[in-house]
């Protein structure tokens, strides 16, 4: 064994052996809907939310159209039964007077973020960050408000953002994702409780990253965010999103919506850390996270990126996806999935191309140990008019031991003659002009092929403010620079 | 509730009226799988859109058609005697709407080798026949195979005894009805140990009527064994053709295939192979050329089930006009299949903007140790060596052909019968060049005509 491989076995180990840190559960007084959906509780959530009637309209509509979906079945995944009657739509800490700063929100959320390593206390002091805490379904505190208020962002909860921004919410929301789009998005459409809101104006550029913390913590809740990101013409956004769980037996659910819409010139980039409860070592427990997460380069010359590090949960069915509708533009998709134990994911992405000379590039590493089973899968789908058109996609997995799974199900369709779409599975290689160029620079090969592929991801990663980035990071150069070249 | 349309009715009450009175004197093992496969099929109905491997694949414009199902050969013909490629001595086999056609129902060769009629092997060799036929098929999940199970009328039989090498087997199978008819053809092949053939197999049609046909071939590949098969489909643009082939390979085995898909509406080619044996080496190779409004599928499966094989599939495709092509390939490594090589490859060219093809190279493994690699490549003619081939007085239709001819090589050089080999390069032109006709002979001897 070379001494890379040593230090790549090191490092793994570390992270694949190492028992969940962050289970721990807090004890607020937490106000709760009975158990099971039906219209009268859908009713009661948009009610007790102060909600206008067109969101109660768009959420009965969501709920009539998911009783007669079915679940998705195609995923590589053992899913058990879920009953859906057997879950609360809604919690929320119980309503305490108005906070005007830090100090005011409750001592013990502030410990169990403490805990977690948010740095929700010293974020001033770190400066660029703000941070809507999500704190199961209501966000208790949103900071940075002001700073960002003065270049006319919006960064508040949707909630919020319902009340106070009513138009620009019915004017987007469900336009990426509609209500009927699949089985846990319809759902979710029917009883999100609360997430981001975000708006950018034309020619802003946010001047921080903009970060979020999800946490589910009472027993038996299940989670359903919905974030919404619109940035006007010329503006920019990076947003992160980080997630830990309390460890607890039984298995929860989290069926989040994302949507993003970046109109003409506009980028976002949506960065996750998703380190969720994934279960103990018998595969007892863990978080089901069942997620929709889509954006679309709306206006010409737009691009969205997407990178995710995906380390938790029990079982991961999610893909971040872009819709490449304006000329021009430009998606991308970086992952590191790594599951242990009895973990499974099934984890990819979809790029669609519609507008002419549109560019996607998915590089997607796994890593499968324990009795794991890792699927990445991903469409790629060029539409006639999508002419110039380019795809890139590397796949690859890393297995260790032979307990586990690591599975490839690309999909790639192509409608037109003058695109150029290519999908390569373990072996890495980079076009063979770029590599030219950059060797013909003095460059060696490995060097080469980590400055084209590796870039990008690592320097949205190295952004990230929270503890287990370090975890991120050590992921991800064991994929990307350990297994390439 | 199986999807409602004027075949799937037809079938229904076809096999429940007539079919079922017709097969009362065969084998009780024969009619049970018969009757087991059409509850199935009669459950589900045909696939359709909704069927994740039937997704790009629309039946619509033949389901809603009436086919009249062939109970008998109802041609005759001169069985082609004289071998169709120059130089090569081999066994002919032809089969006229899936019925085989040679005077002899049943045929046994000097070193062995048992030949012919597989309704005629159910009766005289029913103990060796019941030991192979639906081993491998009879987990399928594909509609189109409980069809095939259920409603076949005839198809070849091949028996290879130990340590028989180096025949060449001609099967020519023709699509000749007097009517638009539905054809359901059965084969079984058996190579036992150390045994060693080569088939090669022309698929054509009349030009006139419209046929749905369902060729289902099982190949037991003994220890030591190994199975050469070459086979060009060239039928008619108003047909429809699903070729479902299931293998199983023995121990140091090898399994070659090497198809080429020509023409037809619709031509589906599924490839089941089992490595059930150490140090197995199998090869899929395929050539698709689709224009008009053809569509050509191939699904491509390969499991490895146990340690040291290898495996690899490579399909390119060429697609003109308003064509569609599907490939679907997968390789499923077992978790005992340690050193397993695995490669898969699909590239294709689109030649317009309404062409179509959808690629999907799939990895399953659940072994460590293994080298695993699938690519994908969809894209066009290189514009720059285009234009160098230009540059030295060569017209641009005849650049791209060379082009076009120069990306189909990989494939064609992979043809290891030599005699083979410039046969297969002249219907490749040929096909490139627009020139290739339905031919109501085997299409290899059209090609030199």
């Amino acid at each position: 064994m070379s001494k890379k491989e040593e230090h790549q076995d090191k490092v793994l180990k570390e992270v694949t052996e190492q028992d969940y840190k962050y289970g721990f559960q807090t004890d607020i007084e937490m106000e709760m809907f009975p158990k099971g959906l039906n219209e009268d509780i859908i009713r009661k959530i948009s009610k007790i939310r102060e909600e206008p009637e067109w969101l109660l309209e768009f959420r009965l509509k969501a709920y009539r159209a998911w009783l007669k979906m079915e679940k998705p079945e195609w995923a590589h995944l053992q899913i058990p039964e879920i009953d859906f009657q057997d879950l609360i739509y809604y919690a929320r800490p119980k309503p305490k007077k108005k906070l005007e700063s830090l100090d005011e929100v409750d001592p013990e959320i502030l410990e169990v973020y403490k805990k977690l390593g948010i740095p929700l206390e010293e974020q001033k002091a770190l400066a660029g960050v703000a941070v809507d805490a999500v704190f199961d379904s209501v966000s208790v505190k949103t900071t940075f408000q002001k700073e960002l208020k003065e270049r006319g962002i919006i960064f508040c909860p949707i909630s919020e953002a319902v009340r106070d921004y009513p138009d620009l919410v019915k004017k987007h929301l469900g336009t990426v994702v509609p209500y009927s789009d699949n089985y846990y998005a319809a759902l979710n459409s029917a009883v999100f409780t609360d997430g981001s809101f975000v708006f950018i104006p034309k020619g802003v550029k946010s001047p921080m990253e903009l970060s979020s913390y999800f946490r589910i913590n009472s027993a038996g809740t299940g989670q359903f965010e919905r974030t919404l990101i619109i940035v006007e013409e010329g503006g920019y956004v990076s947003y992160l999103e980080g997630c830990t769980a309390p460890q607890r037996d039984e298995n929860q659910l989290h069926a989040a919506v994302v949507e993003l819409i970046a109109k003409k010139d506009a980028e976002i980039k949506y960065s996750t850390v998703q380190n969720w409860y994934p279960g103990d070592k018998e595969g007892k427990g863990g978080i089901f996270n069942f997620v929709t997460k889509r954006g679309i380069c709306k206006g010409n010359n737009s691009k969205i990126s997407w990178t995710q590090v995906e380390t938790g949960s029990a079982i991961t069915w999610k893909y971040p996806s872009t819709i490449l509708k304006g000329d021009n533009s430009i998606a991308e998709f970086y992952s590191v999935a790594v599951t242990n134990n009895h973990q499974q994911a099934d984890t990819g992405t979809k790029m669609i191309h519609i507008g002419k000379n549109t560019k996607s590039t998915i590089i997607s590493k796994g890593i499968s140990a324990g009795k794991s089973q890792n699927s990445y899968r991903g469409l790629v789908d060029i539409k006639r008019g999508a002419i110039n058109s380019r795809n890139y996609s590397v796949c690859d997995s890393l297995l260790m031991g032979d307990q586990c799974g690591a599975h490839t199900f690309p999909y790639i369709d192509v409608e037109n003659r003058s695109s150029i779409v290519e999908h390569e599975a373990t072996t890495s290689k980079i076009s063979e002009d770029q590599l030219f160029y950059l060797q013909q620079r003095g460059l060696d090969e490995e060097s080469a092929v980590n400055m084209i592929v590796n870039g990008y991801a690592k320097e949205v990663l190295n952004q990230l403010p929270m503890e287990f980035a370090v975890e991120a990071q050590k992921l991800l150069e064991i994929s990307l620079e350990g297994s390439v070249g | 509730m199986p999807a409602m349309n004027k075949l799937y009715e037809n079938i229904i009450r076809f096999f429940e009226k007539d079919f079922s009175e017709k097969i009362k004197n065969e084998p009780e093992f024969i009619q049970k799988i018969r009757l087991e496969n059409f509850e199935k099929f009669k459950n589900k109905g045909f696939p359709t859109l909704k069927d994740e491997k039937w997704r790009k694949t629309n039946l619509n414009k033949f389901t809603n058609q009436y086919f009249h199902p062939l109970l008998h050969n109802i041609v005759k013909k001169n069985s082609t005697d004289v071998c169709i490629v120059p130089d090569l001595q081999t066994v002919n086999i032809q089969l006229i709407n899936g019925h085989f056609a040679g005077e002899e129902k049943l045929n046994v060769l000097e070193n062995g080798i048992i030949y012919g009629s597989i309704q005629s092997a159910f009766e005289k060799y029913k103990d060796l026949i019941s030991r192979y036929f639906d081993k491998l098929s009879k987990n399928s999940t594909n509609p189109m195979d409980w069809l095939n199970a259920a409603l076949f009328t005839d198809g070849f039989f091949i028996y290879v005894p130990k340590n028989v090498k180096e025949i060449n087997f001609q099967i020519s199978q023709q699509l000749d009805a007097p009517v638009d008819a539905l054809i359901n053809s059965r084969n079984l092949i058996v190579l036992e140990n150390d045994a060693q053939i080569n088939l090669i197999q022309c698929d054509d049609s009349n030009e006139h009527r419209s046929h749905f046909a369902t060729f289902n071939t099982e190949i037991f590949v003994g220890e030591n064994a190994e199975l050469n098969w070459y086979k060009y489909q060239n039928i008619n643009n108003i047909s429809a053709m699903f070729s479902n082939t299931f293998a199983e390979v023995k121990e140091n085995g090898k399994l070659y295939t090497n198809f080429y898909q020509l023409n037809g509406k619709l031509l589906r080619n599924e490839q089941f192979t089992e490595i059930a044996g150490k140090d197995v080496a199998v090869d899929h190779y395929g050539l698709y050329l689709v224009d008009k409004t053809q569509q050509f599928d191939n699904v491509i499966f390969v499991s490895h089930a146990s340690e040291g094989s290898y495996s690899n599939q490579k399909f390119k495709g060429i697609l003109d006009d308003s064509a569609k092509g599907f490939f679907n390939g997968q390789i499923l490594v077992k978790k005992d299949a340690q050193q397993t090589n695995a490669y898969q490859k699909n590239d294709n060219i689109l030649l317009t903007d309404k062409a179509k093809i959808s690629s999907q190279p799939f990895l399953e493994i659940y072994a460590d140790d293994v080298s695993c690699s699938h690519g994908s490549t969809t894209g066009q003619i290189d514009d720059e060596a285009l234009f160098y081939i230009r540059q030295r007085g060569i017209s641009k239709r005849d650049a791209q052909l060379l082009q076009l001819y120069a990306f189909a090589g990989e494939v064609i050089d992979a043809v290891k019968i030599p005699e083979l080999i410039e046969p297969t390069k002249d219907l490749v032109k040929k096909r490139l060049n627009g020139e290739l006709d339905v031919c109501e002979d085997c299409i290899l001897q059209c090609a030199n005509k």
